[in-house]
């Protein structure tokens, strides 16, 4: 579908629509094929890599192939996003809720701020928001969850900050430079989410 | 008795796990549909006949690579009593997770999960060259805890109502054992046993 469809241009609206999934600095969308070559920069980066669970640099085929097994399982099993900057509609990164499980109304979050220029302005937080709102306030989930490496403190904080709680320390879980780490599992319920003094994804302007 | 078992590989000194078969998916489905069984195992609605067979079509593509999934039996008369097996196996992290179910109830409280779950841990270290087995149980299963700690498993972890059933949410634990934790163990590996 044409995305200019629509927009009415002799109005003072902005010719794009405002997204769904938007907070005051970013929006999340689905990926698009054009977005292959920026994940591939992203993935290269060994700083970046780091805190992803990316051991080696991926191939242009490689990462193809990703996007087109994403495309039949995005909306079921998985909600793969690109955080984008709502000012430059510029993407900075990807965040996901995958492992979606509508059974028990848990998923598990996933996110990373690929460029690197872009990092420590919060933009993480504000799309981990957004995520959430989406998670709790769409989907109907009752959780939240996720892993991170215990080496990875920088990300533990923002995940406190969000309103995760530490639950346990999967004990020796993940192989990486040549020892074993610990993977702390993080969660926060749907009670805590309510409970949070902050405007909501759909609140936003 | 069969030839075949006369000397299984994974053999405990009254149990003995081996893959099923397809002539087996109806006993499979007879356990599934177990309520009692189901308990602790987390089914929460029956399971057809084809649906079972699906399951076991898909495990066929599954088994040796990123699972193991066995039969329990009996050494005495080599009748299949419950399932164990390791799943998400994942050999460059070296870690796997085990899932153990005695689905004879009237076998209950005889040892027989927990020497079963000793041969799947003495499998996956052993022969599978696991760092890490780890497993979910469910807050309120006592006896499974119960048991898994006896071998060795130490709580990690608790995921908050991680899991919905019979009408409300419940905590579901994270154990885990570490191979250097495994080798302190001093029971019988699978291999020594006669």
């Amino acid at each position: 579908m044409d995305p200019d469809v629509g927009a009415d241009v002799t109005s003072d609206r902005l010719p794009l629509p405002r997204p769904i999934l938007r907070s005051r600095r970013t929006y999340l969308r689905p990926a698009e094929r054009k977005d292959i070559r920026a994940f591939l920069d992203w993935l290269a980066d060994a700083d970046v890599g780091e805190g992803l669970a990316n051991r080696a640099p991926w191939s242009h085929i490689a990462e193809e192939r990703w996007f087109e097994d994403l495309q039949p399982r995005q909306g079921q099993s998985i909600w793969h996003f690109v955080i984008c900057l709502r000012h430059e509609h510029l993407p900075i990164g990807f965040a996901a809720l995958h492992e979606v499980d509508l059974h028990n109304g848990a998923a598990e979050l996933g996110i990373g701020i690929g460029e690197r220029s872009e990092w420590d302005m919060g933009y993480g937080t504000e799309a981990m928001e957004v995520l959430l709102d989406f998670g709790f306030g769409e989907l109907r989930l009752e959780r939240v969850y996720l892993h991170v490496f215990d080496f990875n403190a920088r990300a533990m904080r923002v995940y406190e900050r969000v309103g995760f709680t530490l639950e346990g320390t999967e004990r020796e879980a993940y192989y990486r430079h040549g020892r074993y780490h610990d993977m702390h599992l993080m969660g926060i319920l749907r009670d805590e989410w309510a409970a949070q003094d902050r405007a909501r994804t759909w609140e936003l302007e | 008795m069969s030839e075949r078992w006369r000397r299984p590989f994974l053999r405990g000194e009254r149990v003995f796990l081996r893959p099923a078969e397809r002539d087996e998916v109806g006993l499979l489905a007879t356990w599934m549909n177990d309520a009692e069984v189901m308990e602790t195992l987390g089914g929460r609605a029956p399971q057809g006949d084809l649906a079972e067979e699906r399951w076991f079509e898909q495990l066929q593509e599954e088994q040796g690579k990123s699972r193991w999934h066995f039969l329990i039996c009996l050494r005495a008369d080599e009748r299949p009593v419950g399932i164990a097996g390791l799943h998400s196996v994942d050999q460059v992290n070296g870690k796997a997770e085990l899932g153990v179910g005695i689905c004879e109830p009237a076998l209950w409280d005889q040892g027989y999960g927990t020497e079963a779950s000793r041969i799947a841990v003495d499998f996956g270290f052993g022969e599978l060259r696991l760092h890490r087995i780890y497993l979910h149980v469910f807050a309120t299963n006592q006896r499974g805890v119960h048991v898994y700690k006896k071998l060795g498993f130490r709580l990690e972890g608790t995921g908050r109502r991680a899991s919905y059933h019979h009408g409300s949410r419940h905590d579901v634990h994270v154990m885990g054992l570490l191979r250097d934790e495994w080798q302190a163990q001093t029971w019988t590996r699978t291999w020594e046993r006669t």
